[in-house]
């Protein structure tokens, strides 16, 4: 990872990239977003002295944003007087589902530190969040004997060793919490894109998914990885409205009206976005929260920065190893810079042409490059492949859809993310 | 799987064993050695105040271990059945109510605290 060096070149190019992010946000209000930039390089001037944030372009853009909606309700303030200080302030929003105290509880209690990773979350998603072995195998890019096996050795030491499934005490909150993450993004992602059933969404996961982690933030607030991961399922479910046609059919990334987006929620998630990018040691959760804010920002699909989001995947997988960002930073690339530049990023994935259910959308991806250099029968054949390989009948029918954007493929399939272009 | 309070009346027994790297054991001064074991006293005391103790005690060296191993025909030879990079050096048998509270009396452990490992089964299933 290269550090950039603050110099009078660095803030040049950056006042140029910020502004033309926040542009559209401004309503086309050259003039106030370039006081906003102004504002937000000042402070990172002030700020930055020794510590700069792990992404500063993404800081500064997320803060720029952050004045510009500042001076707007101000504003409108000044223009509207007698409109109060509350109303002014409350966000319009969607009713909140109930959140389920009880479920959270239960969710932390199969999170015991006395079993590994995969089988904590296994267990809550099985046990308390009522998921199925299909649904888990394809979330944690495991067979389903894995998993079964997985389950059955978690269940027979909960009962041999006696773990007792309570919620854990203060100290005992944190060693439980990467665990619980996981579950939330595995609970998340499942409801936007089922690995069964005939409805494109399970709405009432995403909602229960946002609750708790609505209420695991308010219990830790500030936590940068529990604001990352929030920010995340907001900036996705503000497209929720924008997924489906009126017919009730998918509609693809690239096509979806972003006129339609949620504005409160991405301006939330992208408060949250911020606030997790200022807290250290960077996490896996808020550069999956950069991807998505990555994408909120363009105001049109061929407006995308996808030499930003390559990066950011490049980031993600330092960070955690996770194959679903080699596979994203592969898409960024072909997609930014076309079949060429990308080849060698798409043969580096061979060895996940195997990994359940990611490997489908490895020879997807082949089948795409194949079909962009125009090599028809070649792109046919890994379609073929990839099809044979999806064990889940919405990966196929996503598959058979090519039309289907990638970054959406890739959205169905992965589990420590839901994250487009992922 | 939520339901395992079923022998919520009944405690478990669990084994806690110590472990601890064959140079910090060799490193250790004598007056170190009498803090480790006034340290271990303690948390035996308290054990015992609870009515939680089964069985506690230090074990000698591994070189003083004499293993018997099956086989075709059954052998007895010098050392432990298992070179590990980490030695056995205690072991505690205590009861309690359920893991939790196992592992609660297993993090009080001199070897959970800053010399080794502390390894905690159930005894008995």
């Amino acid at each position: 990872v290269s550090v950039p060096v603050f110099d009078e070149a660095f803030w040049r190019e950056a006042r140029r990239v910020v502004l033309t992010r926040i542009l559209t946000a401004s309503g086309g209000q050259q003039a106030q977003a370039e006081d906003a930039v102004q504002e937000a390089i000042a402070s990172a001037q002030q700020h930055w002295l020794g510590s700069a944030p792990a992404e500063p372009v993404a800081w500064l853009t997320l803060v720029a944003r952050r004045k510009l909606v500042d001076a707007h309700r101000t504003e409108a303030r000044q223009s509207a007087l007698g409109v109060s200080a509350a109303q002014e302030r409350s966000v319009p929003q969607r009713p909140q589902p109930a959140v389920s105290d009880e479920r959270l509880r239960l969710f932390f209690g199969c999170c015991h530190p006395s079993l590994d990773h995969t089988s904590q979350v296994a267990l809550a998603l099985r046990s308390v969040g009522g998921l199925g072995i299909p649904e888990i195998s394809r979330r944690l890019l495991l067979s389903p004997s894995a998993v079964e096996k997985r389950l059955g050795r978690a269940r027979r030491k909960v009962r041999d060793a006696d773990i007792p499934m309570r919620v854990p005490t203060d100290e005992g909150f944190a060693e439980r919490l990467q665990p619980m993450l996981a579950v939330l993004s595995v609970y998340f992602a499942e409801g936007l894109a089922p690995t069964r059933g005939e409805d494109p969404f399970r709405l009432p996961l995403c909602d229960a998914a946002i609750g708790l982690a609505r209420l695991l933030y308010s219990l830790l607030p500030g936590n940068g990885e529990v604001a990352g991961l929030l920010a995340v399922m907001l900036l996705h479910d503000a497209r929720r409205t924008s997924r489906v046609d009126e017919a009730g059919a998918i509609v693809p990334f690239e096509k979806q009206d972003r006129a339609r987006w949620d504005l409160a929620l991405i301006e939330e998630g992208l408060d949250l976005t911020l606030i997790s990018l200022e807290a250290t040691p960077l996490s896996a959760f808020t550069v999956q929260a950069l991807i998505a804010a990555t994408h909120a920002e363009a105001q049109r699909y061929d407006l995308t920065d996808w030499h930003t989001l390559a990066r950011l995947h490049r980031r993600w997988f330092e960070l955690s190893g996770s194959p679903t960002a080699r596979v994203g930073e592969a898409v960024a690339v072909l997609e930014g810079e076309g079949v060429e530049a990308s080849a060698p990023l798409i043969d580096a994935l061979e060895d996940l042409v195997e990994t359940p259910t990611l490997g489908a959308v490895v020879l997807s991806l082949r089948s795409r490059a194949a079909a962009r250099s125009g090599d028809q029968t070649r792109a046919a054949g890994y379609l073929a492949a990839a099809l044979d390989s999806a064990v889940h009948p919405s990966d196929r029918a996503a598959l058979e859809r090519q039309q289907r954007s990638l970054v959406d493929l890739c959205q169905t399939v992965s589990s420590e993310s839901f994250g487009d272009g992922t | 799987v939520l339901n395992n309070n079923m022998r919520q009346d009944v405690a478990m027994r669990y084994a806690l064993l110590a472990y601890e790297n064959p140079e910090a054991i060799a490193a250790r001064t004598d007056d170190e050695q009498v803090q480790l074991l006034a340290a271990y006293g303690r948390v035996a005391a308290a054990l015992a105040q609870k009515g939680a103790m089964v069985f506690g005690d230090g074990l000698a060296s591994p070189e003083s271990a004499t293993t018997v191993r099956s086989g075709a025909t059954q052998v007895v030879y010098d050392g432990p059945a298992v070179e590990t990079r980490e030695h056995l050096i205690g072991i505690f048998v205590i009861e309690a109510a359920d893991l939790d509270e196992a592992l609660g009396w297993a993090r009080q452990m001199p070897h959970a605290i800053g010399h080794g490992s502390v390894e905690v089964r159930p005894v008995g299933v």
